[in-house]
């Protein structure tokens, strides 16, 4: 009888299997193995969302298309809105004297007579309208002299008061004089206006708004 | 795992693509839309705008004060014509260098100062590029303070009109 008779090929492979070598070579192939499971998670992954945003492009492609064609037939009121947008500084300069003059027929008193007045554009600067220049004053001046009744008090000043509250903000008065006289007190007032576009104040109301003739 | 990785990047990259794509096209959209609803009031004030835009071939043709003031070759700016019409006398004024101007001088001693302002007023809203660079108005010596009867004044003015010479 013969007692455990082993082969060399199975002690051989007894060596393989329980060796270090043999088992770190194992477990580097099984981890290499299981290294391929999330790699092919992500292969997946990758692959649904480069689908996925591919046909989102080419939805946002189709859309901008649309959107250009849109365009194209707004394109003369968009031309037009340009041009107008190109005339804004202009427009913006321009402080209606016609306001300022009736705003001064409205403020002034019944002891006031007015005997001058005289409204001067100034600061004037050069401003690119499309192909040409415009000068566009920054600052208007207005001058106001006339006569006061002898008790009537600070009638002038509280002309020269209320016209600034309705003149832009950041005018100023920039002379107020009384000289004595009989029957009548001669008063002089000086103000400067800046030309910033908002003549609200004045009753004025914006270009835009309709039925503002 | 290199590969997969350009790919990450890759699909990142279309997805920031994206992203801009769809912000670029909310915003041409919104603007299409505020310019459909906008499109009367724009053509509105446009045509507005545009109206009394003088036209620089004309600048020449205006009628000076030695001639009375009479219309010679062709017609004025729409503005000076109403001021004339009005009781004003008007001459072409110095137009200043490089500037897309015409400049007029007025002149009345007609004129109450209840007409001018709304005569301004009309002139001023019927043409959103004319200034009033100066504008004097003085009561006569001869008339007393606090007078009750109608005054004319002695109205000065200097306008400016913006003109269409870049059109």
């Amino acid at each position: 009888m013969k007692p455990h008779l082993v082969s060399k090929e199975v002690l051989a492979r007894q060596v393989y299997r329980y060796s270090r070598a043999y088992r770190l070579a194992a477990f580097i192939l099984f981890g290499f193995l299981l290294l391929q499971v999330p790699a092919v998670v992500w292969l997946i992954y990758e692959k649904q969302v480069d689908q996925d945003r591919r046909t989102r492009a080419g939805q946002l492609a189709a859309e901008a298309a649309r959107i250009a064609s849109d365009r194209k037939a707004l394109a003369d009121t968009e031309k037009k809105l340009k041009r107008i947008q190109g005339l804004a500084p202009v427009l913006r300069a321009r402080l209606p004297i016609s306001a300022v003059l009736g705003k001064i027929e409205q403020l002034a008193s019944q002891d006031l007579a007015l005997s001058q007045v005289v409204i001067d554009a100034g600061e004037f600067q050069p401003v690119q309208i499309e192909a040409g220049l415009f000068q566009l004053p920054r600052q208007i001046n207005i001058v106001i002299t006339g006569q006061e009744r002898a008790q009537a008090g600070d009638a002038y000043k509280h002309l020269a008061g209320k016209l600034l509250e309705s003149l832009p903000p950041g005018s100023k008065i920039a002379e107020t004089s009384l000289a004595d006289g009989e029957p009548f007190k001669t008063f002089r007032l000086a103000l400067n206006a800046p030309t910033n576009g908002n003549y609200f104040g004045l009753g004025v109301t914006k270009i835009s708004t309709q039925n503002s003739l | 795992m290199l590969w997969l990785y350009h790919w990450h990047r890759a699909n990142e990259a279309l997805y920031l693509s994206n992203i801009r794509q769809a912000s670029q096209n909310w915003l041409d959209q919104r603007k299409i839309t505020d310019l459909k609803a906008a499109a009367v009031q724009i053509n509105g004030l446009y045509l507005r705008l545009g109206d009394p835009i003088v036209a620089t071939q004309n600048l020449e043709q205006v009628p000076s004060l030695d001639h009375g003031g009479a219309r010679q070759n062709g017609p004025e700016p729409v503005v000076i014509h109403d001021f004339m019409k009005a009781g004003f006398a008007a001459v072409p004024g110095a137009r200043r260098r490089h500037e897309s101007s015409v400049v007029f001088e007025l002149a009345s001693n007609q004129l109450e100062f209840h007409r001018v302002v709304p005569l301004l007023a009309q002139e001023e809203n019927s043409n959103a590029f004319l200034f009033i660079d100066h504008i004097e108005l003085l009561r006569p010596k001869t008339t007393e303070p606090f007078s009750e009867h109608p005054t004319a004044l002695q109205s000065r003015l200097r306008v400016r009109m913006f003109t269409a010479a870049a059109q």
